[in-house]
């Protein structure tokens, strides 16, 4: 019996994805973990963040197919890239909770790309939105917490909003297969105010869970 | 010798397994996914050739709830604990964080067993203390990684599917953790071990939570 297709993922990272063990049809139970994922978020003096970033696991996936060589950004085959949002702040005697505010459409949308000759450079954002487009996840509810001095935490809800399969060293990647939603909780340092001129790159890792409706 | 808190480590889990039951009479339902099962508290110890053990106890389990120690709370009188296989961490860095996905040290698979001590006396210098309980169930880790920021936290997440389990009656109730839910999801959290010490041995400790996870609604 073949492996069975697959998927995907998103955001935020985030992301998802699929396999083989389970039973025919199944996508990945809801609250299970369906990927993990690494990347940087950047802020415009202006207030403005867009983040960007790579898979480093996809449930289901052997490290084969996510990453071309040692994993890595630069090999990583599984990529996102959120539009920009507006970032409104809401102070809490000194802890933060940013709000993102899509700039231009109703949503922020995170698209995730297969790259089958990747060569990522976290200096070059367009790196990680240079190949096909498999799916769009819309973001339906989220928030950036900071801790100033410590941490930020980024949650968020994000609805599959299409899929573009694929397939690829006879697995197929169908996101709709898997989930029909997704929940990103990212952890990085603390966001700073970017200077004068300048555009702050923050570091991020965290986790993709799957939510079904 | 001085214990240096561990490195990466950390990690890993953990954590779970949990829950548990507790009601008297019919087996009882399984839980919503999503539902919280359980809690633990744990170490993650790495050792001089890169693998790490994690062990711990349950703090709270769905059903019989917080009542589940011989005595004060506290890793000594814990009925129930966990102990993993061997893994191995694997580091990605991000300018000035890290992730590590998570694999098995040898075989093909990490897996976590949970024990149940009728005379329980754990201690946290003694790992081997966490397993020598009667074994109730068994849980494959399926997908997991961890997140450092170092000097501050650590956050690990994973999805663990049950293989096995068996019946127990505790406190005049049946219970068998792998019958309540197909899978469970753990996350948990410590500190955030320096940069620097991320590869040299010691013991990272934290806390978790357990979710249920069910292919189907109850």
């Amino acid at each position: 019996m073949k492996r069975l297709p697959t998927i995907l993922a998103a955001v935020s990272a985030a992301a998802l994805v699929l396999t083989g063990q389970l039973p025919d049809g199944a996508r990945l139970p809801a609250w299970s973990v369906a990927g993990h994922a690494v990347g940087r978020a950047l802020v415009t003096p202006g207030g403005s963040i867009e983040t960007f970033g790579y898979f480093t696991q996809i449930d289901g996936y052997p490290e084969s197919v996510l990453f071309l060589g040692a994993p890595s950004e630069q090999n990583a085959r599984f990529t996102f890239r959120s539009d920009r949002a507006r970032i409104f702040s809401l102070a809490n005697n000194g802890v933060f909770l940013l709000r993102l505010i899509p700039l231009a459409e109703e949503s922020t949308v995170y698209r995730v790309y297969f790259d089958t000759s990747p060569d990522q450079d976290f200096n070059r954002p367009q790196t990680f939105s240079d190949s096909p487009v498999i799916a769009t996840f819309a973001v339906r509810g989220g928030s950036l917490t900071v801790v100033p001095g410590a941490l930020s935490t980024y949650t968020a809800v994000m609805d599959l909003t299409s899929s573009h399969p694929v397939v690829f060293g006879g697995v197929s990647v169908d996101a709709r297969l898997l989930v029909d939603a997704i929940r990103v909780s990212l952890t990085g340092p603390a966001l700073a105010e970017p200077r004068e001129g300048n555009i702050a790159s923050i570091p991020f890792a965290g986790a993709v869970y799957a939510v079904r409706k | 010798m001085q214990k240096r808190l561990i490195p990466a480590a950390a990690l890993a889990l953990a954590a779970a397994l949990p829950f548990v039951m507790g009601q008297p009479g019919p087996a009882r339902a399984r839980l919503t996914s999503g539902f919280l099962a359980g809690q633990a508290a744990g170490r993650a110890v790495l050792a001089g050739d890169g693998t790490l053990d994690t062990f711990g106890f349950f703090t709270s389990i769905e059903g019989p709830g917080t009542q589940i120690f011989s005595g004060a709370p506290s890793e000594k009188t814990a009925h129930f604990t966990f102990r993993a296989t061997g893994m191995r961490m694997t580091p990605l860095f991000n300018a000035g964080i890290f992730q590590f996905t998570i694999g098995p040290a040898s075989g093909a698979e990490v897996l976590y067993h949970v024990y149940f001590n009728a005379n329980p006396n754990q201690d946290f210098h003694r790992p081997d203390s966490f397993s020598d309980g009667r074994l109730i169930a068994t849980y494959k880790v399926r997908s997991a990684g961890l997140t450092l920021i170092p000097g501050v936290v650590f956050q690990y997440s994973g999805t663990y599917e049950a293989v096995s389990g068996s019946e127990i009656n505790f406190r005049e109730a049946a219970l068998n953790l792998a019958a309540i839910s197909d899978a469970i999801t753990v996350t948990l959290s410590g500190p955030g071990i320096p940069a620097a010490e991320v590869t040299r041995p010691g013991a990272v400790p934290y806390t978790a939570s357990i979710l249920a996870v069910n292919r189907q609604a109850p």
